[in-house]
């Protein structure tokens, strides 16, 4: 059990949705909130290492702005999301923060700039705590490959918090914030979402803008939010999506008629864990119990989608990645710095390499390379395109039968650090999850309690066509009505 | 400096070759990072060139969506 001051443990585990209410009935202040957030974090943060880079002096600044329109009684000039306090992964930029992407190519690197889903979280009124751990360029399904350090799962700080959105979703857990954003283009936010049991959304592709996101894959990346209950994080979607779709109204209708499809092939996959297949189909009976009618569907191309989420996926990387050449972006050798920058002439030089990529980084280039500039790489870029189609074809075709999908989220419960060491292993913690950022669907990780064998926390995911946010939000909320919202772990409650 | 073209499996042109993996040296390694401006210790290269290997193997069924795939593998998995 961890000390903190009372005051600090009120808020670690308060909803954003109590702590705006508490504000408006004076209850308490912004300040009070974010100086009691910044002190559990002082004491609760390096025993988790969610948080690279604390914006004190932003959230104070922030919090005074929302007291001072409480002083003087402008009430309805409020955001959403005035006075909550929020953390963003450090793959988002924030003006005046430095935006590591948890690499030391970036670890001198400033934000010249916002990030438009971090600018209408802080123009909502949102108290920016800091800058959250991911793995590095959001490479990975553990946050070990960050360049600053492990995070540790909340749950049990000898295993991974998942990833690449660790961070997001260990300072959640943790009670260290009741929302936070991270990024996914493969499960980067439902992964850990599962490992840490908290509510992670990643909406339908283009949903959320991506200006200011530093790009992993582009058409695939999409930035979600992460909270402890669904209310919370249908009040950031709100805030955060583009479109006027109120997320929170559409949580008030029971699942009563609506159609959800379960993939029964996905229950036989192998390396699904008995206790999480056992969580996944509770939730399904929970669900027709309270009157939703289930139906089987089919997604024969899904297993595959891996194999072109890995030419996709690492051909973008390796071109997005070009741009921490260091003339550019990131570090120089010494022996290749000069006056006035690089030149191409430079970067051509034989010896001239970019030291501080990690190995899953170096990984993810070096097969962009291979697939991004041979012919053989031009087949596979063909191959991978076909699937992807017949991938969306078989969800569209399946969305027409059922309003929402329930599947797992991942094979099991998460590992402990170094336990999953061969990198197709650790990919494989993507199996379920990689098909719908392929498709462009939206899909999330609800909670459903602690898995019967490890006691760790099981997530389900609720997968919804592309721009049907809402349903696999409404099916949550009726999931959170069984199980309950998440709490905090246990060890920091 | 290293070509892509240097790389030996690129001459045979516009295939998914399954068998490829199995024979990415740690020489084709050494290219590939030297072209992609990418520091490796030369200790790393035997592991690199097997990660690599796995992971595009783990490609393998694409074979299935090519329509001219050439090797045993694919005729497999056709079958």
């Amino acid at each position: 059990m961890i000390f903190v001051s009372s005051c600090a443990h009120t808020f670690a585990t308060m909803t954003a949705s109590q702590m705006r209410r508490g504000l408006l009935a004076g209850e308490f202040s912004a300040n009070e909130i974010a100086r009691a957030m910044l002190a559990r974090i002082d004491v609760v943060n390096p025993r988790v290492g969610a948080f690279l880079e604390l914006t004190a002096d932003e959230a104070l600044r922030a919090a005074a702005r929302v007291d001072e329109l409480i002083a003087r009684g402008a009430q309805a000039e409020l955001g959403p999301l005035a006075g909550v306090p929020v953390a963003f992964k450090d793959n988002l930029h924030m003006r005046g923060t430095r935006t590591s992407c948890a690499s030391r190519m970036l670890d001198a690197y400033e934000s010249p700039f916002t990030a438009d889903c971090v600018a209408r979280m802080l123009e909502a009124g949102a108290v920016p705590l800091g800058k959250l751990n991911l793995d590095e360029f959001a490479f990975g399904s553990s946050t070990e490959s960050s360049a600053f350090g492990k995070t540790r799962n909340p749950w049990d700080l000898e295993r991974v918090p998942g990833g690449s959105s660790g961070g997001s979703v260990a300072a959640v857990a943790a009670g260290l914030a009741p929302v936070a954003l991270g990024s996914d283009a493969g499960g980067s936010i439902r992964q850990p979402g599962a490992f840490c049991g908290v509510v992670a959304v990643k909406p339908s592709y283009g949903t959320v803008p991506s200006h200011g996101v530093a790009a992993f894959v582009d058409g695939l990346d999409q930035v979600g939010p992460i909270a402890r209950t669904v209310e919370d994080a249908a009040l950031v979607m709100n805030v955060i999506a583009d479109g006027p779709v109120d997320y929170v109204e559409g949580l008030g209708r029971d699942v009563r008629g609506m159609r959800i499809g379960y993939v029964p092939s996905f229950m036989e996959m192998r390396g699904l864990s008995s206790e999480v297949r056992v969580a996944v189909e509770d939730a399904i009976e929970q669900l027709r119990a309270m009157g939703a009618q289930l139906v089987e569907v089919d997604l024969p191309h899904a297993e595959d989608a891996m194999s072109a989420y890995y030419v996709l996926g690492p051909r973008a990387a390796f071109a997005n990645l070009a741009r921490f050449d260091a003339g550019r972006f990131g570090h120089r050798l010494a022996g290749a710095a000069r006056e006035g920058g690089l030149s191409r002439h430079d970067l051509d030089q034989p010896g001239f390499c970019r030291p501080d990529f990690g190995p899953e980084a170096k990984r993810r280039i070096l097969l962009g390379a291979y697939l991004l500039h041979s012919e053989e790489g031009e087949a596979y870029y063909r191959a991978a395109c076909a699937l992807r189609a017949l991938v969306k074809q078989d969800y569209d075709r399946a969305f027409e039968r059922v309003d929402a999908i329930v599947a797992p989220v991942t094979p099991r419960t998460a590992f402990k650090f170094g336990e999953v060491s061969d990198p197709h292993e650790m990919h494989l913690s993507d199996m379920f999850t990689v098909s719908v950022n392929v498709a462009g669907n939206a899909a999330m990780s609800m909670p459903v309690g602690l898995g019967r064998d490890s006691g760790l926390p099981v997530g389900v995911q609720l997968i919804a066509p592309a721009m049907r946010d809402g349903n696999m939000l409404r099916v949550a909320a009726a999931l959170e009505a069984v199980y309950g919202p998440a709490p905090v772990a246990p060890v920091f409650a | 400096m290293a070509q892509w073209y240097d790389l030996p499996a690129f001459e045979k042109g516009g295939h998914v070759d399954q068998r490829m993996s199995h024979r990415l040296s740690e020489q084709d390694v050494s290219r590939l990072a030297e072209c992609a401006g990418i520091a490796l210790d030369p200790e790393d290269l035997p592991g690199m060139a097997a990660e690599l290997g796995a992971l595009i193997d783990g490609l393998s069924p694409l074979a299935a969506y090519m329509p001219d795939f050439p090797c045993e593998g694919e005729r497999d998995l056709r079958e």
